[in-house]
């Protein structure tokens, strides 16, 4: 599992130095919004990152790939639910990263401190949108889930900034998102290429 | 006894108009066997049933004697077989060494030495990503990697076609060198026969879904055989040996079965000719409207 894991790390290569750039564009545009900037920052690039590995198995044929490889279906959907946590983790280290260089360097830009709470919010959010994203993309593949990705995207920015007083907690999320896991699973193991 | 490598019994599966119509064949270990018909036929959704890509309406699949329809069975399976695609199945954003890295962990035999000597032997650079590869060069990489972990039984789906002739008999090389381990089997699929004429011991033909004959390659040229004469030779009698038939100006052209009974019968008024695979699958398909 930890190959696919590495192996949706390797196909962003280049994602990676786009999602740096746009790291940037997201600080600049939210500007004065603490701490919707860091909610912006790290769900898009996180949102991102996990729509390019899916689109990347789109491209690549990768069912017929993975599924003549010694792996289980199991393995092959569990490996993209914990992909996520290692993306979202890249997400955070952009932030902290840009957030030390406003500080050495003297730019006219202010990235707030960040709290465990803003941190839990935003993973929930990200969880919580990829519990609905990632059966729909297992279900109809890359191009026809598109729209309702679009959807999720519109409705998670009406929720920023107060996604703390809108959804339950962090562990509700976590809990729909295996069970969105079980779904993608079922939906996989019945797939056919 | 030793199970067979792979064993196909009265396979079904419906998709949409198309249908597999029970096929059954068995491949023996040691062996290299041709899987043709002409495009359309049902090779590759064969295929993917071996693959169990798709699943299967009814009949049974066996590799190394294991039902392949169960998930836990397909995971050891996969480790004991290569699997080369017509199309490109790799990220063509990763480099060689990148896909080689993905997929190496995963197989339990996987022998880096041996991965390293076929880069080197089919001139594969490393450090190139996969999108910048030529089709030849990604059907080698396919190939590199499917040698690599010590398949026994390579699985090959139209490896050859968009080829060019060069490659086409050095990739038929390579499949040789491979078949010399005596447990070792290929099934491969193609409609480019002449690949088969070279290298084949079995061949299994099916057409429109349905079995046309699954036999050793010889023994094909045994029982068929073309024929060149004139149309007298046409009664009812002999035509019930034609498979498939080509009436000319001059005279017939036609593939027959039973090749010494219908020499007994024409005696020397007929030119006997050894057909290729190609004739063979040609009358068995767009011949029998002629006769």
């Amino acid at each position: 599992m930890f190959s696919l894991i590495k192996k949706d790390l390797l196909v962003q290569r280049n994602y990676f130095l786009y999602g740096l750039f746009a790291a940037v564009v997201i600080a600049v545009s939210f500007q004065g919004l603490k701490e919707v900037m860091f909610q912006a920052m790290v769900f898009l690039l996180t949102y991102f990152f996990v729509q390019h590995a899916c689109f990347s198995d789109d491209r690549a044929c990768a069912d017929l790939l993975l599924n003549s490889l010694p792996i289980s279906r199991n393995a092959v959907v569990l490996a993209r639910y914990v992909s996520l946590f290692a993306f979202f983790a890249i997400a955070l280290l952009y932030y902290a990263l840009l957030a030390g260089v406003v500080k050495i360097l003297p730019l006219p830009l202010e990235l707030g401190p960040v709290s465990f709470e803003g941190i839990a919010e935003t993973l929930m959010l990200v969880v919580l949108v990829n519990s609905i994203f990632l059966p729909i993309f297992y279900k109809f593949g890359y191009g026809r889930s598109r729209i309702v990705n679009m959807i999720l995207l519109l409705g998670t920015f009406g929720a920023l900034g107060s996604a703390g007083e809108k959804f339950m907690n962090l562990f509700f999320a976590l809990a729909l998102y295996a069970f969105s896991y079980f779904v993608s699973l079922r939906i996989y193991l019945n797939k056919e290429f | 006894m030793v199970e067979p490598v792979l064993e196909v019994r009265d396979l079904k599966k419906r998709l949409g108009d198309f249908e597999i119509k029970g096929l059954s064949f068995t491949l023996e270990r040691g062996y290299i066997m041709g899987f043709i018909g002409p495009n359309g036929a049902g090779k590759t959704t064969t295929i993917k049933l071996i693959m169990n890509l798709i699943k299967k309406d009814g009949g049974f699949i066996k590799i190394f004697g294991l039902d392949n329809s169960i998930e836990k069975n397909s995971v050891k399976i996969r480790d004991r077989i290569g699997v080369v695609f017509g199309e490109n199945v790799f990220y063509e954003e990763l480099t060689v060494r990148e896909m080689k890295e993905v997929i190496a962990p995963l197989y339990s035999r996987w022998d880096d030495g041996a991965f390293e000597m076929y880069l080197k032997r089919f001139s594969l650079p490393a450090k190139r990503k996969i999108k910048e590869l030529s089709k030849g060069m990604k059907v080698k990489l396919a190939l590199a990697i499917a040698l690599s972990h010590d398949a026994e039984l390579l699985i090959m789906d139209e490896p050859t076609s968009g080829l060019d002739p060069i490659v086409r008999s050095e990739f038929l090389e390579i499949l040789s060198d491979f078949i010399q381990d005596e447990g070792r089997s290929v099934f491969f699929s193609t409609h480019i026969t002449s690949d088969l004429d070279k290298i084949a011991d079995f061949i299994t033909f099916i057409d429109e879904g349905s079995l046309v004959f699954s036999s050793p390659k010889d023994d094909l040229f045994e029982e068929y055989a073309l024929v060149k004469g004139p149309k007298a030779v046409l009664n009812p009698e002999t035509q019930k040996y034609f498979v498939g038939l080509k009436e000319h100006q001059f005279g017939i052209e036609g593939l027959i079965r039973n090749r010494e009974e219908f020499k007994k019968k024409v005696k020397d008024k007929v030119v006997f000719e050894r057909p290729a695979l190609e004739d063979i699958m040609f009358y068995f398909t767009r011949g029998k409207k002629n006769v």
